[in-house]
């Protein structure tokens, strides 16, 4: 066997990892999800999605690419949730078309299978949208076919692959004006980055990173509020007022008294509020809360350290800014005198 | 008719014209449709003549007193997950009015009427 060609154990191997990674980066996946619908699901969605896969190929327990991939391509089909998830399923139904003979893959083989995939995939949509998923597919497939005679082996060929799908996937907020006004990438592009890095770790034998592209937590930050903006029609509705961001840095002193929990911490910052964002590091934690008492949450933080870049913003006059700037027809009296329309049917 | 917003100014009347619009609209662009069905062969085959981009095609609004009902009919790609594009169909349109004009629908009804096979 050759560095340019594709055994069937291989080909099970990518798939499995590919699924492992992407369950263990759902959670962040959903916290990206603006568009089409901010609910929050994808990461979910295309986590089920490509386990039911898993579980056909390891089913299945063949050698043979084409059976493998045939197996695949049908579990993400009975199992395809959400828009991103019937995508991933129909990327992978033109892949497994293209190969389906192929007892093994050669790179020119693999190459052609991703483009199928794409092209299968754009049949079924009238007006496909740009900055999503289908456009990281698209310029990832492009890049493989462009590559393969220019790279020596499987690896390299699928770190090309790879590196464009990021790229392309950094390019989506210029597509997709929603995400740009969030300042977050495409969830389900995220979401295929994901699988991809799994497919690359296992082809090279590595341990995943966990934390192989993690958002900032700005990016987080924005998607909570934006998320938030949606839920809430009415500025009464609001139950924790403050948006609250601050870091804790932490002090020896402190530390021995009170040793620093960060799944604790998060517990009990739960309790009073929500939207809640924890990172720490070795020397700083940083929070972000909706709170109604910001006060009490900073309090619980300085117990470990002293507080550094405080943020505090009232988020029921900005809410109430926000939903001001809703009707079409609003003039500047409007914009004062009545914060919420009542739609009356 | 036409679905009436009062507040202390005056009123906002908004057609049935618009909701089916945005409906067709968040529908089309939806993944797994690749057509939707005339339910108004006369009306829709005038628009296609014309060429104009037409979001009303298989998009009936039913409706009085505030309570719409939508039914969709649509076409969808051979090979996809039909009954999870018709709930994506759903949620989609259903966000979509509820963002745009502020409307929350009482049922939205997707029939499939074809799935298109192409090869």
């Amino acid at each position: 066997m050759s560095n340019r060609t594709l055994n069937g154990e291989q080909f099970a191997q990518m798939i499995l990892l590919g699924a492992h990674h992407l369950s263990n980066q759902a959670n962040m996946i959903d916290s990206l999800n603006v568009f089409p619908v901010p609910d929050g699901d994808t990461g979910t969605n295309m986590n089920l999605t490509m386990t039911s896969g898993a579980k056909e190929v390891e089913q299945l327990n063949s050698k043979h690419v084409g059976e493998i991939s045939n197996a695949f391509a049908k579990g993400l089909l009975m199992g395809a949730r959400g828009n991103s998830g019937v995508i991933l399923s129909q990327l992978f139904r033109g892949f497994s078309k293209s190969v389906q003979d192929k007892e093994t893959l050669e790179l020119q083989d693999l190459a052609d299978a991703l483009q199928s995939g794409v092209d299968t995939a754009y049949k079924a949509v009238m007006k496909p949208v740009e900055g999503t998923v289908l456009t990281v597919s698209k310029d990832a497939a492009k890049a493989g076919v462009e590559a393969v005679n220019s790279v020596e082996t499987v690896i390299d060929w699928f770190d090309i692959v790879l590196k464009e799908a990021k790229a392309s996937l950094n390019r989506t907020p210029d597509l997709l004006p929603v995400l740009k006004e969030v300042g977050v990438v495409d969830s389900g592009g995220q979401g295929l980055v994901t699988v991809y890095e799994g497919f690359l770790a296992s082809l090279k034998g590595e341990e995943l990173p966990e934390h192989a592209s993690q958002p900032s937590l700005d990016e987080l930050v924005n998607a909570e509020h934006h998320k938030m903006h949606q839920d809430f029609m009415e500025t009464e509705e609001i139950e924790f007022g403050y948006c609250t961001e601050f870091m804790v840095k932490f002090e020896e002193e402190k530390l021995a008294k009170n040793s620093f929990d960060e799944q604790q911490y998060r517990e009990e910052l739960s309790e009073h509020g929500d939207s809640l964002l924890v990172v720490a590091d070795d020397e700083v934690v940083k929070v972000h809360i909706h709170a109604e008492y910001p006060g009490e949450v900073m309090s619980i933080g300085q117990r470990y350290g002293s507080l550094i870049n405080i943020k505090i913003e009232n988020m029921r006059e900005q809410h109430s800014a926000i939903v001001d700037e809703k009707p079409v027809n609003t003039n500047a009296e409007l914009k004062k005198k009545n914060h919420v329309q009542k739609w009356l049917l | 008719m036409s679905i009436e917003v009062r507040n202390e100014y005056g009123t906002v009347s908004i057609s049935k014209e618009v909701i089916t619009t945005i409906a067709g609209g968040a529908a089309v662009e939806c993944y797994g449709i690749v057509g939707m069905a005339s339910r108004k062969q006369l009306k829709d085959g005038l628009s296609e003549i014309l060429g104009k981009e037409n979001f009303s095609k298989g998009v009936v609004v039913r409706g009085e007193d505030g309570d719409i009902d939508i039914d969709m009919y649509i076409i969808v790609g051979y090979g996809t997950k039909v009954s999870e594009v018709a709930h994506n169909v759903q949620n989609q349109v259903k966000y979509s009015l509820k963002k745009m004009i502020g409307l929350d629908v009482n049922t939205i009804n997707i029939y499939i009427h074809g799935v298109r096979v192409t090869s």
